[in-house]
């Protein structure tokens, strides 16, 4: 192998691909980062088993050839390499020549056939979505996914595809966020609805950008493909049956109260609210009491050894006054989340789901159970 | 003809002697049991093959004369109990009268006897159950009872005898415990030709514990005792001697070995956080209490007993306990210098020394043939190497004055503070060294116990709620608490047999795993420490937090710091360990010192 390319390309293909790169010892092969040039085309992949990440880049192609090279010095060697023009050069597979300047630094490295190939997708569902709006809906949904290893359903974000929309579920069994979009899909079947793990989905949201591209979503029996032009993005699903989330959500039409609420104002009150914490107790959530009546809403918390807030604000209430508890942290993630001006708070009761969403669309619903205090 | 027979007297005996007899070490039971009876103060146990092929008893009680020695084989025939009246005071350890009758049925057993009125002694022979008539021999006052080849007429039964090993390590135990139930008989267990166990019986309960448990145990051991009603004495080990089970603790009821969960459970209860988890401490224990409050007839075995009011008992242990281990000299380890070597004799003095003023039990001291050897060699001893000894006096007189309270840390002057980790200080004893993390961990520790338990518990709801499948134990053990579990923050509904949705968990828990936290207190609350829900989930909450929160070794205090520390420590309940059972002090006294420097 032997290419010639500029400091930036190689820059940025190894920073796509090192964060699929294993920090584990157990298979020391997935470590590397598996470098292939050809059509002058170098070609960056990295997997942990979990995800595997590819990105080609454009450069000039000397001999065609390929090569694994140990993630960690590779990268941070080649964000050390001055600005121009860089040379890698590999003779057999003992390692690597990258020459720069006057200057050479050689690194060992591992033949490219010991690398694991990528996953096949047998592609149930193939759709497009623009990349800005994928990377928004998965910043409202991971938020109440949960990081508790022992329930692994509940680390996932639930996807689930039906004709021309898309709709990301998340919960920890305390919050559970639902948001649907539409998209451009073509599948044969009537539902499908798979788990991709949240760390994965939040891996995706920081590679991909802000604008109106479109990111190809290719959802297969046991793995899901992302893929943005140069950049393709492989992740496992995880097995199990979802909890029907639909069941968790009241029904509207059981609605008491209607709150419509400022979400700047509320969420002040709650960052204020949220500092009652009983550190003593290591708590890291405060408990936070609102109570709705005659157009008011008030926020009260209260922590013996600390002290305690009484906030009030202007709302506007359709149906009866109502009193409810919740962790401070809970409603602090769903008003950073809804992006909206205004919300909706719909509650059925102090013990029943209280229900954030914007008050322009259904699109996004945040659910939030209560704090039974007594 | 009918179907059903009454039953031989042979066989009635072979399957009544599965009840008492079931191993060598039943067999011993019995036998040590009614020598003790009878006024026995030298009792010999010598053993071949574990037991399995001779077990020999022999006494100086008070013998058997021809007739009594006829009729001591036959079924129900004993001397302890004339009618059903007399079972409720009774104060010897044997009285159902099966004993003789169900060894000899299952083994060859020789009795020889001689009253100390009597010339001329008797024996008699029981094979298989088969009686001979007594013949006249001559033999010491005192019953010497052989049991040869226990079980040869029985095959299966002999067939599920466990190795040699196994019940003789069983029968040493059982001698062990029995001579410290009365340390006023002297006992010998020879197995082979090889002394075992050897108690002088001259009413020491030291000495015994110093020949069963060994001097490193006994220097550790503290009396206890409790001088009005329920009346209790005893040894306790400090906390710094520990075991990993259960099987050193020795409960004794008017002198009889009992097994008791509940007396078990007190004396967890007093050493609670003063040891580590899951160590044990060494306990002799004896109560003193009138037969009728209190049931042993549970069951042939005679092991376990009903008390008529165990709440008295159990608060009377824990207290004599407690106060104990308040002592600061006690719950203190001390930095000592490993011994010099020494033979088991200068040793022993050294322990005695101190103790052997006390007399442990109000009987007349029994004169002991071996011990004036002893002794003899003891003086010339003790003139060698007189100096520890003396020390060892000085600590446990000043430990008796200085009883139970925190005052010492006021009088301690902070001489600095080593690797950020230990508070060095001078005091009454000497050199303290205070692990400031261990005493920051108890302040904290029984500060946030308060304030966790004044606190409302609130649940946070599940939008999912989880399914929780239960053994039929588990879920009796949560019906029955079910209430306490909703107080400490669980919503819990039950859906059908052992299956329940958890709705809520408790909302001080958000960040942990709230479904093993309810399935780990069950599993506590099943293991039957007594302890209710509440106090199960402060501890298990408690210890984390305190240890987390509090200030951690390598890190640099201040003289002022230091001093609110100890200001702190002095407030409370218990300054002398850490929440887990770690000493928070250990003291390096002036004498340790003059010793370490070689000046004499």
């Amino acid at each position: 192998m032997h290419i010639s390319c500029n400091k930036d390309e190689l820059v940025y293909g190894v920073q796509v691909v090192s964060r699929a790169v294993s920090n584990k010892n157990t298979q020391p092969i997935l470590s590397g980062i598996l470098l292939t040039a050809e059509n002058n085309k170098l070609t960056f992949c990295a997997t942990d088993s979990e995800i595997a990440v590819e990105c080609a880049v454009d450069v000039e192609v000397i001999e065609a050839g390929s090569l694994v090279v140990p993630g960690r010095y590779f990268t941070e060697m080649v964000k050390r390499l001055p600005s121009g023009e860089i040379n890698l050069k590999s003779e057999d597979n003992l390692g690597l020549t990258i020459t720069y300047d006057q200057s050479e630094f050689f690194i060992n490295g591992f033949s490219a056939d010991e690398f694991p190939s990528l996953p096949e997708i047998d592609e149930n569902v193939q759709g497009r979505i623009s990349q800005g709006l994928l990377k928004k809906i998965i910043r409202q949904t991971s938020i109440a996914a949960s990081n508790d290893e022992s329930r692994p359903i509940f680390t996932g974000t639930l996807m689930e595809i039906i004709d021309d929309r898309i709709t990301l579920v998340t919960t920890d069994t305390h919050r559970l966020s639902v948001r649907k979009a539409f998209w451009q899909g073509n599948t044969d079947e009537e539902k499908i609805s798979v788990i991709i793990p949240t760390k994965t989905m939040v891996e995706i949201s920081r590679i991909i950008s802000d604008e109106e591209e479109p990111i190809t979503v290719i959802v297969g029996n046991n793995q899901v493909c992302f893929n943005i032009g140069t950049i393709t993005f492989f992740s496992r699903l995880i097995e199990g049956q979802y909890p029907s989330y639909r069941h968790v959500i009241p029904d509207s039409s059981r609605c008491r109260s209607k709150v419509r609420i400022k979400t700047k104002r509320l969420l002040e009150a709650t960052e204020r609210a949220s500092l009652l914490v009983r550190d003593e107790l290591k708590e890291k959530v405060s408990l936070i009491k609102l109570n709705a009546q005659d157009d008011v809403l008030k926020i009260t918390s209260y922590a013996p050894e600390i002290g305690k807030i009484y906030e009030e604000m202007n709302i506007f209430l359709e149906g009866e006054p109502m009193e409810i508890s919740f962790n401070s942290r809970y409603l602090l993630d769903a008003l950073k989340s809804v992006d909206s001006e205004e919300i909706y708070m719909e509650l059925t009761g102090s013990l029943s789901p209280g229900i954030i969403r914007p008050v322009e669309n259904d699109d996004y619903i945040y659910l939030i159970l209560p704090v039974r205090t007594d | 003809m009918g179907k059903i027979d009454i039953l031989d007297p042979l066989t009635a005996n072979q399957i009544a002697a599965g009840e008492v007899v079931e191993r060598p070490v039943s067999v011993v039971k019995e036998l040590v049991e009614n020598s003790i009876d009878s006024g026995s103060t030298r009792i010999k146990i010598t053993l071949r093959d574990g037991g399995k092929e001779r077990i020999q008893v022999s006494d100086n009680g008070s013998g058997m004369s021809k007739e009594d020695l006829a009729v001591a084989v036959l079924r129900h025939a004993t001397s302890k109990i004339k009618s059903i009246y007399d079972l409720n005071n009774l104060a010897t350890l044997g009285f159902r009268g099966e004993a003789l009758a169900s060894i000899g049925a299952v083994s060859k057993m020789t009795i020889a006897s001689r009253t100390e009125n009597s010339t001329v002694g008797y024996a008699l022979q029981v094979i298989g159950g088969v009686r001979s008539d007594p013949e006249e021999i001559g033999c010491p006052a005192g019953t010497e009872i052989t049991v040869d080849d226990l079980f040869f007429n029985t095959p299966a039964r002999k067939k599920f005898l466990r190795s040699a090993s196994t019940e003789l390590s069983s029968i040493s135990d059982l001698i062990g415990r029995i001579a410290m139930s009365r340390p006023d008989i002297a006992f010998e267990l020879l197995h082979e030709n090889r002394t075992l166990i050897k108690t002088p019986g001259n009413n020491n309960l030291d000495q015994v514990v110093f020949n069963i448990y060994g001097s490193e145990v006994l220097k550790n051991m503290k009396r206890i005792s409790h001088k009005h009603f329920p009346y209790i004495t005893g040894l306790i080990s400090l906390p710094q001697l520990t075991r990993a089970s259960r099987h050193y603790y020795s409960f004794f009821l008017n002198g009889r070995l009992i097994r008791s969960q509940e007396l078990a459970e007190a004396v967890e209860e007093a050493y609670h956080t003063r040891i580590p988890q899951k160590r044990y401490p060494i306990v002799i224990i004896y109560l003193e209490l009138s037969p009728e409050l209190f049931d042993v007839n549970v069951h042939p075995a005679k092991l376990e007993v009903k008390f008529r009011d165990i709440g008295t008992i159990k608060d009377a242990l824990i207290k004599s306990i407690n106060s104990v281990l308040n002592n600061p000299l006690v719950s203190i380890p001390e930095i000592r210098v490993r011994s010099r070597k020494k033979s088991i004799e200068s040793l022993q003095q050294e322990i005695f020394k101190e103790k052997d003023k006390d007399i442990f039990f109000e009987m007349p001291n029994v004169y002991y043939i071996n011990n004036t050897n002893v002794k003899g060699q003891l003086k010339e001893e003790k003139a060698h190497d007189g100096g520890e000894a003396f020390q060892e006096i000085n600590v446990q007189n000043m430990s008796q004055e200085n009883s139970g309270d925190s005052s010492f840390i006021s009088s301690l002057k902070v001489l600095g503070q080593i690797e950020g980790t230990y508070i060095i200080a001078s005091g009454p004893q000497g050199l303290y060294i205070i692990d400031q993390h261990a005493a920051h961990e108890r302040i904290r520790y029984e500060k946030i116990r308060k304030s966790f338990q004044k606190q409302p518990s609130a649940s946070s709801l599940l939008a999912v709620p989880i399914t929780i499948e239960l053994t039929p134990e588990q879920s009796i053990w949560l019906v029955d608490n079910i209430i306490y579990f909703a107080d400490i923050g669980f919503v819990l509904e039950h859906f059908g047999q052992n299956t329940f949705l958890l709705r809520g968990v408790p909302r001080w828990n958000l960040e942990g795993n709230s479904q093993e936290l309810l399935l780990d207190l069950l599993e506590k609350l099943g293991s039957g420490s007594g302890n209710s829900v509440m106090e199960i989930i402060s501890e298990e909450k408690l210890f984390s937090l305190a240890c987390k929160s509090a200030v951690k070794g390598n890190s640099f205090l201040t003289e002022a710091d230091i001093n609110f520390l100890l200001e702190q420590l002095k407030l409370v309940k218990n300054p002398y360990t850490c929440p887990h059972g770690r000493p928070i002090f250990i003291i390096l006294t002036p004498e340790e010192i003059k010793r370490r420097f070689l000046r004499s």
